[in-house]
């Protein structure tokens, strides 16, 4: 089983090798997930003395070890940067030892155990033959795609293709693991226009199409809308069943990892604990990697293997339902448009100024939006005659299912996009005909993907980037707090794509904030960061609220919605409700 | 499906990798040839029929053995890539038409339609520029036909930028410019005859040569035409604007890349 | 709309079209080539996106013909009208008029293969010819690339703006404009090739060995005659140039 943490005994020597019985060589056979015999041996194990990177001088993972059984689920649980892709990837054969970087441990597969000494006698592993056995779905899900088929079908065949798989046992399996993934429906699509829970399933679908013993799942649930997540769940549960080994890879304590069997945490790239979890639940360790915990909400359809420990225990306090101070008393500066250069200190406004009720930040009336046709049919307008007004100091969250065109709501708020009908204003001012690069003066919009967002060379520099047009020789202090807000202070000459997803998004954040917005507009801001990560996003976002600066999120996680802000909307069909 | 070994032979099996060695080599060595060749003739023959109408014949002969050598060149070199660089090539691909897009919309008169070829030549080498370059060639030509004689040159800018990051000109910012220069000025004679047979004497499409017909000069038609083939001079210039400012961008964007991703592409790991 | 007919006869029927307009080198014919590829296309419902890609490559060259061979001409003995060393000749104009009708029919053949053949059942032919899956990958790869790729430089461009990024009409600001749009595209693209790489690794390709197909695409033997027949008139047709040619043709 797993055991982590060889903090006490200086060589873990305790499980290593798969010396359970007689190593299933059986398999052969184009792909059946439950030809392991029986239930709970290790099918796979690793003991890595230390794994680096060419290139790098420090080892990205140290110390950890790993056994798992079959037919069981095994989490392994850190924050961001703790290594647990790095580990996932090493284990699947997606990082090679000897062409990916330098390992010092052994690997052990079905029976067989190769050992790594970090020399040019290491044996090499074939990856078309290892990810046969071991499959791993990236958290980038598009990333498993060849990209070069044009349906489903063709996509999951991919893999039998290039073993020379038989074309009559070919279609069996597609339609065997189509069924078993639920995409039946969708084997004619073209695999680009799948949303990102069928997405998702068409990953997983390419890597068990093989009919390898372990399943690696590197986030699986990471911006899954409600009903998808039930879906991959129940996938999940129904691999285990067959007995397939699965091995989840989560930042967060969620509904899919509390049933596993195994628990396994990572921290700076070493195992720190590692047992059942209602074992290490309320451990310190938990607390450390920096893992979100979630309350369970969706329990309908996974059967579990072991019974959770159902725990409402939302890491961040909400700032439960309480109408805003500002709305009561109304001390807020008309910050909007005014222009900063000649108003710069917020510190120095007024101390009162009675206003029975301000004028909103942020004023949608009656906006209509529908995509330009492209020549097959009429388009759906995607809103219709929407309103809303965000008072300043108010977090107002917009959720919806994926799909429902919450992005496209956003984009309206800066003037990415511009309504057909109606208009936008920021505080009180039109933004028709402005251009969106000028409206982002007043509006900060974080996107979903900071990836998109980052050029500069440095993380100082990126923060740095257009500030001084704004703030004059106040620029460089700005750009240190904007930082030291979100925690990145020491990372200021760090290269912005070296850092882990989760402190980019933070840094994309950080440009937004270093701005000063009046109205910040944040999309899917929680997706990805880990409880460090949403600390800071949180604190950025109250902050904001008490300075006066209007908030606008979307999220299709409705707890997180109902525990970040004031007011609950809900997008769909064009038009938004109170929640 | 059979039962794999799970690790890769240690040095694998001599004697199936030289003789496919060998047939890669033979490839490479035929595509080579049928490029040599076809400029050769095209130079030496000199053809003058101009004054009965467009050069039908050495338009043939320049189509045909350009394409034939381009298309044995990505056969050699295609099979023997790794993935991790094979990945990368359709990646290129797009970098020179999206690149070259972005660079049209701005208005700004540098050319970047093979930054991805000179890219993929600096991390992966001669064979693997080559190859890019050609194959380039041939996606683009499904949106614009007329840059499919130009495959030929294509590659031996990738080859020739390969040749110069493997012996470390792109190390030097001053020797950059110069191995870009030598580039653009072979890659113009390569492709002039092209530009001059088979769209009968005016600048290709997109310049991919520079404006090589000769002005009125009253002499013989031939000697005319021997020089609209290997009139280097408005070429050189063209080109080697062209390609040294990328291939500076490039060895500076492999020097900066991020470590994570660097194991990955091949030849960013110094 | 994807054409009925097996991706390798389109692709034949295409390439031969262009050999033997080329080989002919007679201007009606090139007409007469081209006017039947722009009817196809216009059948085919792909007419509106041949014509205009047709005419982004076209008109440029056209022009630059007429400019050079309608006004610079050397051998123009018929002068039409002259302005110093300007001068319009009868000779220079056909000279434009036949080499621009056969690049014209060549690219609007070409074209309407481009625009009407599947590119997954051009993919699975090839590699059912035998041609390295490596081939196959790097095009169909990059065609599906390439409207993905303007979609992801349009994201980084809003996101860029959303920082409030506005590109005015100067000459540095529009350079810092690429250069900001380029870092995060380039880079981006190469950590997805690099996942890709892993993933196509993972899943066997390139492994040697045989490889099958899934996608299976019909070729009746009719269309293996039909090819072999144009292969031949192509052949044909080159050869009748050659040796119409051979003997180096003397001056005029």
């Amino acid at each position: 089983m797993t055991t982590g943490a060889p903090t006490t005994t200086g060589a873990p020597t305790t499980t290593g090798a798969p010396t359970t019985t007689g190593a299933p060589t059986t398999t052969g056979a184009p792909v059946t997930a439950a030809t392991v015999t029986t239930p709970g041996h290790a099918v796979l194990t690793a003991r890595i003395g230390s794994f680096t990177f060419h290139g790098d001088t420090d080892p990205a993972l140290r110390d950890v070890e790993v056994s798992v059984p079959s037919g069981m689920l095994t989490a392994v649980l850190g924050g961001s940067g703790s290594g647990k892709t790095t580990l996932g990837k090493l284990v699947a054969g997606w990082l090679r030892p000897g062409q990916s970087g330098t390992l010092a441990g052994a690997l052990g597969l079905a029976g067989e155990l190769l050992e790594f000494r970090g020399g040019p006698d290491d044996p090499r592993i074939n990856p078309a033959a290892w990810a046969g056995r071991v499959g791993y779905v990236p958290q980038d899900a598009a990333a498993m795609l060849s990209t070069v088929r044009s349906t489903v079908a063709e996509e999951i065949a991919f893999g039998l293709e290039n073993r020379g798989t038989a074309r009559p046992d070919m279609v069996r399996e597609v339609a065997r693991i189509a069924e078993l993934t639920g995409l039946a429906a969708l084997l004619g699509r073209d695999p680009a226009t799948l949303s990102g829970g069928e997405l998702r399933r068409l990953a997983i679908a390419c890597a068990v199409v093989t009919g390898p013993d372990v399943l690696v799942l590197d986030e699986p649930l990471a911006s899954l809308d409600a009903a998808g997540v039930i879906l991959v769940r129940d996938l999940v549960s129904r691999l285990t069943g067959a007995g397939t080994a699965v091995v989840v890879l989560s930042q967060a304590v969620d509904g899919l990892v509390r049933p596993a069997a195994h628990w396994l945490l990572l921290d700076g790239g070493t195992a720190t604990a590692g047992g059942p979890p209602r074992e290490l639940i309320r451990s310190a360790e938990l607390a450390r990697t920096g893992t979100v915990i979630h309350a369970v909400t969706h329990t309908a359809a996974a059967r579990t293997v072991s019974q959770a420990p159902v725990i409402q225990a939302p890491v961040i306090q909400a700032p439960a339902a309480q109408p805003p101070v500002v709305q009561a008393s109304g001390i807020q500066r008309q910050a909007a448009l005014r222009d900063a250069r000649q108003e710069p200190a917020p510190a120095h406004q007024p101390e009162f100024q009675p206003k029975p009720q301000p004028a909103p930040a942020l004023e949608l009336n009656s906006v209509g939006f529908s995509f330009p046709p492209d020549g097959r049919a009429v388009a759906e307008p995607v809103l219709r005659d929407l309103s809303l007004a965000v008072r300043p100091g108010e977090i107002v969250a917009v959720t919806g299912r994926n799909g429902a065109g919450k992005s496209t709501l956003l984009r309206h708020l800066n003037g990415l996009l511009r309504p057909d009908t109606g208009e936008v204003r920021v505080s009180g001012t039109s933004i028709a005909g402005l251009p969106a690069g000028r409206v982002a003066a007043s509006v900060g919009l974080l996107f979903q993907h900071p990836r998109d967002q980052l050029f500069e060379r440095t993380v100082l520099r990126e923060v740095s980037f257009g500030l001084r047009r704004l703030f004059g020789k106040e620029a460089g202090a700005r750009a240190q707090a904007a930082l030291a807000a979100v925690g990145l202070s020491a990372d200021a000459e760090t290269h912005p794509a070296e850092l882990p997803s989760s402190k980019q998004r933070l840094l994309a954040l950080a440009t937004v904030l270093a701005r000063e917005p009046a109205v910040l507009v944040l999309d899917e801001p929680a997706v990805g960061l880990d409880r460090h990560g949403l600390e800071f996003l949180h604190r950025a976002i109250e902050d904001s609220a008490a300075r006066g600066v209007a908030v606008v999120l979307v999220t299709h996680d409705l707890s997180y919605a109902r525990a970040t802000a004031h007011r609950v909307l809900k997008l769909s069909g064009g038009g938004l409700q109170e929640l | 499906m059979s039962q794999q070994s799970l690790t890769l032979p240690a040095t694998g099996s001599a004697a199936g990798r030289t003789k496919a060695q060998r047939n890669r080599r033979l490839l490479e060595l035929g595509g080579a040839a049928a490029i040599a060749a076809t400029y050769l003739f095209l130079v030496l023959t000199q053809p003058a029929d101009i004054a009965n109408g467009p050069a039908s014949f050495p338009a043939l002969v320049a189509l045909g053995g350009f394409l034939l050598g381009a298309v044995l060149l990505i056969a050699a070199a295609l099979p023997a890539l790794p993935t991790s660089t094979l990945v990368l090539m359709p990646v290129a691909l797009v970098l020179n038409v999206v690149l070259g897009q972005l660079m049209g919309t701005t208005g700004l008169p540098f050319y970047v339609d093979a930054i991805g070829t000179v890219l993929i030549a600096v991390l992966a080498g001669p064979a693997a520029g080559a190859a890019t370059g050609a194959l380039s060639t041939i996606v683009w030509s499904f949106i614009n036909p007329t840059v499919l004689p130009f495959a030929a040159g294509a590659a031996l800018i990738g080859f020739l930028a390969g040749l110069a990051a493997r012996s470390g000109l792109f190390r030097r910012f001053y020797l950059a410019p110069v191995a870009g220069f030598v580039t653009g000025i072979l890659a113009g004679v390569v492709s002039a005859p092209i530009a001059a047979f088979v769209f009968g004497g005016t600048a290709g499409p997109r310049h991919r040569s520079g404006g090589q017909r000769v002005p009125r000069d009253g002499r013989h038609p031939a000697r005319r035409h021997h020089q609209a083939g290997v009139d280097l001079r408005p070429h050189g210039q063209g080109h080697c604007l062209r390609y040294c400012r990328p291939a500076g961008l490039c060895a500076a964007a492999a020097h900066h890349l991020p470590v994570p991703v660097r194991p990955q592409v091949p030849g960013a790991r110094r | 709309m994807p054409s009925t007919l097996h991706p390798l006869t389109s692709l034949t029927a295409a390439g031969c079209a262009a050999v033997m307009t080329t080989a002919a080198g007679h201007w009606p014919l090139s007409v007469a080539v081209a006017l039947a590829a722009a009817l196809l296309a216009i059948r085919a419902g792909v007419g509106r996106r041949v014509l205009a890609a047709a005419a982004a490559v076209l008109l440029p060259l056209g022009l630059s013909l007429l400019m050079l061979h309608g006004l610079f001409f050397p051998e123009g003995r018929t002068v039409l009208a002259a302005w110093g060393p300007a001068r319009v000749t009868v000779e220079g104009l056909s000279f434009a008029l036949e080499a621009g009708t056969r690049t014209g029919a060549c690219v609007l053949v070409l074209l309407l293969f481009s625009f009407t053949v599947s590119a997954p059942d051009l993919v699975a032919a090839l590699a059912a010819r035998g041609l390295p899956p490596q081939f196959g990958f790097v095009l169909a790869s990059a065609l599906t690339l390439l409207p993905a790729m303007a979609g992801r430089l349009d994201a980084v461009r809003a996101a860029q703006e959303a920082r409030g990024l506005v590109v005015r009409g100067g000459v540095v600001s529009r350079l810092v404009a690429v250069r900001v749009q380029m870092v995060p595209l380039v880079l981006g693209l190469m950590e997805d090739s690099g996942n890709r790489a892993q993933a196509l690794d993972a899943r066997g390709f390139g492994t040697p060995g045989p490889t099958t197909s899934y996608r299976e695409v019909q070729d009746p033997p009719a269309q293996r005659r039909f090819r072999a027949a144009l292969l031949v008139l192509a052949g044909t047709a080159v050869a009748l140039r050659l040796g119409a040619s051979w003997p180096a043709p003397g001056f005029p």
